[in-house]
């Protein structure tokens, strides 16, 4: 059995953003999360994402990198925020 | 930092010299024409150097300027591998050159001076969370050659 994936606060909040938009910059990011993204560790975390299969990247005509959500990455969120939502109403 | 201070020096220099043609052509205009002669001959000799040397630091002075970040490139470049710098580092680099070259395009020097120094130190924090990844990763290597 595969072990479920996990995913950051970080990580929920950028695979948030991309499934909201169809393409976004890593600073866009950093703007629209107000202050939640930083800019010193955006592009950390967005790589991470891209090695475990969650976001996709190409770089623009302009040179910059846009970042895109992949089938995997979106699944994950969805699992990942009905997860969320099944413990939400649990009560210890 | 040669870069930023002989700019600084030549403009320094530049208005010197103005002000000592402007004090010449007053002086000349105030004292008449016998002592023009000998003025002349005491300028001639004093600006004629000053010119020679005003000649050599406006050779040297770069009419390029070096992008903000371009030091921090070289050295990611050096230091990391092809994939990290251009999937870490390079785009850091380039919000902030992006940004500066969008202050300046707007006259806001002190914003372009705050985008610069914000940009170096989201540089360096990129830097200090992709080291230990970088390394393990590189242990991780080792250790599956060694095995």
């Amino acid at each position: 059995m595969k072990p479920l994936p996990r995913l950051s606060g970080k990580e929920t909040l950028i695979l948030e953003l991309l499934c909201n938009t169809t393409e976004m910059y890593g600073l866009e990011m950093v703007k629209v999360s107000r202050g939640r993204l930083k800019r010193g560790t955006i592009y950390v975390t967005l790589n991470r994402m891209e090695e475990k299969g969650y976001i996709d990247s190409y770089e623009g005509e302009d040179g910059k990198r846009l970042y895109k959500v992949t089938g995997h990455g979106s699944r994950v969120l969805a699992a990942w925020q009905a997860a969320g939502a099944v413990f939400a109403g649990v009560s210890i | 930092m040669t870069g930023m201070v002989l700019p600084r020096l030549i403009r320094l220099f530049s208005r010197l010299l103005k002000w000592y043609l402007e004090e010449l052509v007053f002086k000349l205009s105030e004292k008449g024409v016998a002592v023009q002669r000998y003025g002349n001959l005491v300028h001639t000799l004093l600006l004629t150097p000053l010119l020679v040397i005003s000649a050599i630091l406006v050779r040297r002075l770069p009419l390029v300027h070096r992008s903000p970040g371009w030091g921090l490139l070289r050295f990611a470049e050096w230091f990391f591998s092809e994939r990290t710098f251009r999937r870490v580092l390079l785009p850091t680099i380039r919000d902030l050159q992006n940004e500066h070259i969008e202050a300046l395009a707007e006259d806001r020097v002190w914003k372009a001076r705050w985008v610069r120094l914000r940009g170096s130190m989201a540089f360096w924090s990129a830097v200090m969370a992709q080291v230990p990844v970088s390394v393990a990763r590189k242990l991780y290597e080792f250790w599956k050659a060694a095995s």
